[in-house]
């Protein structure tokens, strides 16, 4: 009798002391939490790995470009090599970064900033840094460290070791990498050609569009994409002519 | 014989309110040497453009004397650092020893550079005596700014002034006798100003001729007939002399930067040796800003290498920094001036390293953003662009402004970070004449010159009406040339160098700007697309058609 009377005081004095400890903020009583959250949606293996992947690893690309892309995106830590086309490597930029992503550009002094601006990128989160080249490896290091997007142009100095560092801290900071040259350990190449150019005459009109050619080649694509797109001040917009897959370049025009 | 002033002036007996003056020596030739203006050790004397008014004591001792013409001070010793009279500097290298008065006293008053009064009766009770307070005053002086200076305690102005001269203090009620010895010359000390000097020096030059040669002789006379013979100025004079107080007009403290200072002997040459001061001097700074209260807008880091040169540089800070931040700042900084990458020649090593505090401001009335405290991705980002500033100097990291403009090149404005980023020119003005979008994604920093030609192989002009001259039929263009933009760095253009048939053209749109100005600029602009090529613009000025950009 005594004894149980003891317990239920007990019992009463340690429920107002944690009422009265979770009042104060001094401790929250969390419920357990169970170790295995239950995904829903897709049920194999392979569908949890693409989905987790499309919501955390993935980087977005510009709508049009996606069927030039592996699952559906850019890789985090990814380090793609944009040829032949400023806008395209822009447009790249600014899906990637988002809204609220930074973005530097190293190397790239003749990038055109109305281009840019056109092109969607917010000014605020854009930093140029026009010529790395006393120190481009402590540069571009820091500028990895610091920005979610990094755009690079030409920067004869750094070696490839130093390229390989710079992919390694990439993916450990989840940023991407831009490059208009070719970079070691690459994800992808993506060279776009000019086909054509809309509103020009002979000395009248203005240009209003031009027809991209757009190949991509490297790791999760097999063989060649590519895709024709046209560009204007809207954007770029999809060809309903695509080749999927081409095993071998093929001339469309 | 009863005046007016004579009334005022009944209580013409000493005050009874203990004070206290702390008295550097020679302050415009130290404020000088702490400005680094010249050495500790050199001969230096400051002049008004007349005469030499004050001079160091390594300068007095080869007999420079103060009132001597320059040129015979140059004559007694030709190594002589002359220096023009400049408050500014005076007042600006004074505050942080006014700072380190506070710290010790409350009420703190600065009757000039190198002069500042504070009551002493709460501050010698909370020391122990005066003794000690003048003590504590002293070795906080010393500590904050390495200045010598001396104390002196008494009652009225002129008392603690010449107290302070013989580093004596007076005791209560002796101020009368005190002074009654003194020169009458010496009531000048007391002016705060440089006009009111000269009045008194021009009464006390008066009073010797008269035959009153000391302090005393001045308070013997009947405080109205003073006033009847001498006016206003003698009866300040006389007030003075008999131990009044003259409440000394404050001076408005020029500014409120706290500056924290250190001299590195021997001097760093590596980065990580002044790293290490570096620190040391952000925990001081940091201290002093939390002891005010107070929240600061800019760091502003300043050294001074072996060979003179001074290396400046301000940095935008947000509320109230820790020591690592500044630290962190400060390192970066040195490591960029060490190596002598930012932009500036490889410097010597560092003999003084300063922080200042900029843009003070109370702590309490820094708030956050409207929308909350930065995002995680401005810090970092903030972060990165700091760190490759000191790499490669401020202008090595831009940030680029959308402005007004009529081409893509006047449109664009870059800005080092950390700089206000505003447009120049308005970009919501109508600018006629604008180039039509799309805009040219590549954009040439250094125009490439091109040569247009027709089917004849005749270079293609635009005429005074701005029409082309012919139908352009093929364009040449030469590879850059060399030495032009750092040679092997000039990044690749997406066009190769060569010859190209023209397909189709738009334009030319001539453009004239600013016809009315000093520099006008007339150009004609033209679209061209050619086989093989991305579409081009290009723009013909100077006799000449360039390469402007690229539409690629």
């Amino acid at each position: 009798m005594a004894a149980a009377e003891h317990s239920t005081r007990v019992a009463r004095a340690r429920r107002l002391l944690n009422e009265a400890e979770a009042a104060a903020g001094l401790r929250t009583r969390m419920p357990p939490r169970p170790r295995l959250v239950p995904l829903p949606g897709p049920t194999t293996a392979a569908d949890v790995a693409t989905a987790s992947d499309m919501a955390e690893e993935n980087v977005a690309v510009p709508a049009a470009l996606a069927p030039l892309f592996p699952h559906v995106g850019l890789r985090r830590g990814a380090a793609v090599q944009v040829t032949g086309s400023t806008s395209v490597l822009l447009r790249l930029a600014e899906a990637a970064a988002g809204d609220t992503g930074w973005v530097a550009l190293a190397a790239l002094p003749d990038v055109g900033v109305p281009a840019a601006a056109e092109a969607g990128l917010t000014l605020s989160r854009l930093v140029t840094v026009p010529s790395p080249q006393p120190a481009a490896p402590a540069v571009l290091g820091a500028l990895v460290d610091g920005f979610d997007v990094l755009v690079v142009g030409r920067c004869a100095e750094l070696r490839e070791g130093e390229r390989r560092t710079l992919n390694a801290r990439l993916r450990s900071r989840g940023a991407v990498l831009l490059s208009t040259e070719p970079w070691p350990g690459s994800d992808l190449t993506l060279h776009a050609e000019t086909e054509a150019a809309e509103g020009l005459g002979e000395g009248w009109g203005a240009l209003r569009g031009q027809y991209l050619l757009l190949r991509t080649q490297g790791r999760f694509i097999g063989g060649v994409r590519q895709l024709r797109t046209w560009l204007d001040t809207e954007g770029l917009h999809p060809e309903p002519q695509m080749v999927d897959n081409a095993p071998r370049l093929q001339a469309v025009s | 014989m009863t005046s007016p002033i004579a009334a005022v002036d009944e209580p013409a007996t000493s005050s009874s309110v203990r004070q206290a003056a702390l008295w550097v020596p020679d302050w415009p030739v130290a404020a000088a040497v702490a400005e680094g203006l010249a050495e500790v050790d050199q001969p230096l004397a400051i002049h008004d453009g007349q005469g030499v008014l004050l001079c160091s004591a390594t300068a007095r001792s080869q007999g420079v004397r103060s009132g001597m013409s320059r040129r015979s001070a140059q004559q007694m010793c030709p190594e002589l650092v002359l220096l023009g009279v400049d408050d500014t500097r005076d007042a600006r290298s004074f505050e942080p020893i006014v700072q380190a008065v506070e710290a010790v006293a409350a009420g703190v008053q600065v009757l000039r550079p190198g002069i500042v009064l504070l009551p002493a009766r709460g501050p010698s009770r909370y020391a122990g005596s005066e003794e000690q307070l003048a003590d504590q005053l002293i070795g906080a002086v010393a500590e904050e700014s390495g200045a010598e200076c001396q104390v002196g305690i008494g009652e009225g102005l002129l008392t603690v002034l010449l107290a302070a001269r013989e580093g004596s203090i007076v005791a209560p009620g002796s101020a009368r006798e005190f002074l009654a010895c003194h020169n009458v010359n010496t009531v000048q000390l007391a002016a705060p100003t440089r006009r009111g000097r000269a009045e008194l020096a021009e009464l006390t030059d008066l009073l010797h001729r008269l035959g009153l040669r000391t302090l005393g002789d001045l308070t013997a006379l009947p405080a109205g007939d003073v006033a009847a013979r001498f006016g206003g100025t003698g009866v300040l004079a006389h007030r003075l002399a008999g131990g009044g107080d003259v409440a000394p007009p404050a001076q408005a403290r020029p500014e409120q930067d706290i500056i924290v200072r250190h001299e590195l002997d021997p001097p760093a040459d590596r980065a990580d040796v002044a790293a290490f001061v570096a620190r040391s001097l952000a925990e001081t700074l940091v201290t002093r800003l939390q002891r005010r209260g107070v929240v600061c807008g800019a760091l502003c880091v300043r050294a001074r290498t072996t060979d003179g040169a001074e290396l400046v540089r301000s940095w935008r800070m947000d509320g109230a920094p820790s020591p690592a931040e500044l630290t962190d700042r400060v390192r970066w900084q040195l490591d960029g001036w060490l190596a002598g990458r930012s932009s500036r020649p490889p410097s010597a090593p560092l003999v003084h390293l300063e922080l200042v505090a900029e843009e003070v401001s109370p702590a309490g009335s820094v708030g956050e953003g409207l929308w909350g405290s930065r995002s995680q991705g401005q810090v970092q980002a903030e972060r990165a662009a700091l760190r490759v500033q000191s790499l490669l100097g401020a202008e090595g990291v831009l940030v680029p402004v959308l402005q007004g403009g009529r081409d893509p090149a006047s449109q664009t404005r870059l800005v080092a970070w950390g700089d206000e980023a505003d447009p120049l020119l308005r970009p919501d003005a109508p600018w006629p004449g604008q180039l039509p979008a799309p805009t040219p994604a590549t954009v040439l920093t250094e125009p490439l010159p091109l040569s247009l030609r027709d089917a004849e192989g005749i270079e293609v002009d635009v005429s005074a009406r701005g029409l082309l001259s012919a139908r352009p039929a093929q364009l040449l263009m030469s590879p850059a040339p060399h030495g032009a933009a750092q040679g092997a760095h000039r990044p690749t253009l997406p066009v190769v160098p060569g010859n190209y048939l023209v397909h189709a053209w738009a334009g030319p749109w001539p453009v004239t700007e600013r016809w009315w100005s000093s520099t006008p600029r007339r150009r004609a602009w033209l679209q061209l697309l050619a086989h093989d090529a991305p579409v081009l613009l290009l723009s013909r000025y100077e006799g000449q058609w360039h390469l402007m950009g690229v539409y690629d």
